[in-house]
């Protein structure tokens, strides 16, 4: 007498005469998250911005604060196991909506999507603040991480600036109809550059971003 | 490896406990984090099994479900909500914030539970129901289920907090007058690298369903050398009263030059019936564009440049100096001849024919004597380098 264990997905075993062998393979769905060099998830995903001083003009342009999005150890990986075959978008949006705001904790804040003045001055949206953050995929760097994977049809966003109302998504990726079924990749060295207002007060300031992997 | 060997152990306990020695092997293989797939997809329609795809109607209600997937080792708690679809920049497609108000697709569906547990490499599916309005023009209406882990990353305190979450977009069509237009807008170019080329081409959807296009970006050479040096195509949406941009890529011609950039888009369109067109109708736009050498081949272009420029140089100045082409011949002097006349007859100077024929002073030429004269291929007519005087 012999039996065959075979193990369900929900992991209850059941008996039968026949011998065989089986295996699950659990399907997954389109993702994304940050993960370090050895694909481990980062404990605490950012994009470090340069720090500046205080100063009584607006920091644009040359002079704003800048960072990278997706670095060496930080990898913005999106991942999708055949979960989203007709092609996918990776945006990235601030949590709170286009009334977020950078913030101390405490009451100093700047805004981040006001395109008066090229993000110096408050613009027609609906707060008082001034402040504009643009973020550069094009200058980024697309790899494929998986054997039978290639970038071919995904192509990277244009550089953009978040608009209150109007521009509250960024995108960083598109993948075409035709991009892999099964793809694991990640994007490093995409640009961010944060106008600051002039007099903003000397303080670390923090905003919560959100990326979405989106299946079309 | 360490779930196979816990697939083995696990097997063997339970064989253990029916009195078993029989080995099995059960592995689970994990393939990403957290995500979510339809529910039940219709074998009539491909798309289903990635995204939710209706036709429906004013007032119907339709029940559906999501898988919501956990494939991490640990058990996740999952918030999974409905929002409205966004049009993120250059046109792509995006979902709005859990926070953000929701309006129409994301306010259609209500979802049994907007919070699930689900236990390490295992999924769990929420039924929902889609209400369509009383009221809803024809057309695509789009939004989106998403699902995203309750315990989100450790924020720091400055700088750009990441969070992450996964999305299906919801793509529902309502009967009525169904028209995809496209228009290409504009093809913009800027390199990108050294090797790289950026061309985008702009479209814009003027319909109110969504437009699958098929495009395709190449260099050619001009002159009719209609040999593609670098091509590029995608399958892309077009979505409805969006102006999307795309951006491809392509590898710089190593030695640059002038090239037509052909960008074609295909698409079907929508007919009164509903249905897609089997015609595919095309649209085209071509420009002659100037693309710089790459470094290599502008020091290699640069060197044979100087070259050529050296022998024009060099060919300039031997003419300017020697304005005639000439050869030497012997010629046998005659009666009357002296230096003067020969060198006339033959239009060069009589220094010239000194120093050709080492004539010493007083430079007297004898009849019979046969000295070495220039003869000039442009000579002035009536003149030939075998006429004796």
């Amino acid at each position: 007498m012999c039996f065959v264990i075979v193990i369900s997905s929900s992991g209850v075993a059941y008996a039968a005469n026949t011998p065989t062998f089986n295996q699950t393979i659990t399907s997954g769905g389109l993702s994304t998250d940050i993960l370090d060099a050895s694909r481990v998830s980062v404990a605490s995903p950012s994009a470090t911005m340069s720090p500046k001083g205080f100063s009584f003009t607006c920091l644009t342009g040359g002079s704003a604060s800048t960072g990278t999005l997706g670095t060496d150890s930080q990898r913005l990986y999106v991942v999708n196991p055949s979960g989203a075959n007709n092609g996918w978008t990776l945006t990235i949006a601030a949590t709170s909506g286009a009334t977020a705001l950078w913030s101390d904790g405490g009451s100093n804040t700047y805004d981040f999507n006001d395109a008066g003045t090229a993000g110096c001055s408050d613009g027609a949206d609906a707060d008082t603040k001034a402040g504009q953050l643009t973020i550069d995929p094009s200058v980024g760097t697309l790899t494929a991480d998986c054997t039978s994977c290639t970038t071919a049809n995904i192509t990277k966003g244009s550089t953009s600036a978040f608009v209150e109302g109007t521009q509250n998504n960024v995108t960083l990726l598109n993948a075409a109809l035709a991009s892999d079924d099964v793809w694991r990749g990640y994007l490093t060295g995409a640009t961010l550059s944060q106008t600051i207002p002039a007099e903003t007060p000397g303080a670390a300031y923090t905003i919560n971003m959100t990326l979405t992997a989106t299946a079309l | 490896m360490r779930k196979t060997v816990f697939g083995t152990i696990s097997t063997f306990f339970v064989a253990l406990s029916l009195g078993s020695l029989q080995v099995g092997t059960a592995i689970a293989i994990e393939s990403a984090g957290v995500g979510a797939l339809p529910a039940h997809p219709r074998v009539d329609n491909p798309r289903t099994k990635s995204i939710f795809v209706y036709d429906i109607r004013a007032n119907d209600i339709v029940t559906d479900g999501i898988k919501v997937i956990n494939n991490t080792e640990s058990t996740k708690t999952l918030a999974v909500y409905p929002v409205d679809s966004q049009t993120s920049s250059d046109g792509a497609f995006a979902c709005a914030q859990k926070v953000d108000p929701r309006k129409e697709v994301g306010n259609w569906i209500k979802l049994q539970a907007e919070q699930v547990t689900v236990a390490a490499n295992s999924s769990q599916t929420i039924p929902f129901t889609l209400t369509i309005p009383q009221t809803v023009n024809a057309g695509e209406h789009n939004g989106c289920i998403v699902v995203q882990n309750v315990e989100q990353p450790t924020k720091k305190n400055d700088g750009v907090a990441l969070s992450f979450r996964s999305a299906l977009r919801v793509a529902l069509t309502t009967p009525g007058s169904l028209q995809a237009n496209l228009q290409l807008i504009d093809v913009q170019s800027r390199s990108i690298s050294q090797k790289t080329l950026g061309v985008s081409p702009i479209l814009k959807n003027t319909g109110n369903v969504s437009a699958d296009t098929h495009i395709s970006v190449k260099l050619a050479g001009v002159f009719g050398f209609r040999y593609p040096f670098s091509a590029t195509a995608g399958q892309f949406p077009v979505f409805p009263g969006v102006q999307t941009r795309f951006n491809f890529e392509l590898e710089k011609p190593f030695w640059g030059g002038w090239y037509n950039r052909d960008v074609e888009v295909g698409y079907r369109k929508q007919l009164a019936s509903g249905q897609l067109s089997d015609d595919v109708s095309n649209i085209k736009a071509s420009r002659i564009v100037f693309i710089g050498p790459q470094p290599v081949a502008l020091l290699i272009e640069s060197i044979i440049a100087l070259i050529v420029a050296g022998l024009i140089f060099y060919i300039v100045r031997r003419y300017r100096l020697h304005p005639y082409s000439r050869s030497t011949n012997d010629y046998v002097v005659q009666e009357g001849d002296t230096i003067e006349s020969v060198a006339k007859h033959f239009n060069i100077t009589a220094q010239e024919l000194v120093k050709l024929n080492a004539l010493q002073p007083p430079y007297a030429l004898k009849k019979g004597q046969v000295i070495t004269v220039t003869i000039h291929l442009k000579r002035p007519p009536g003149h030939s380098p075998d006429k004796q005087l």
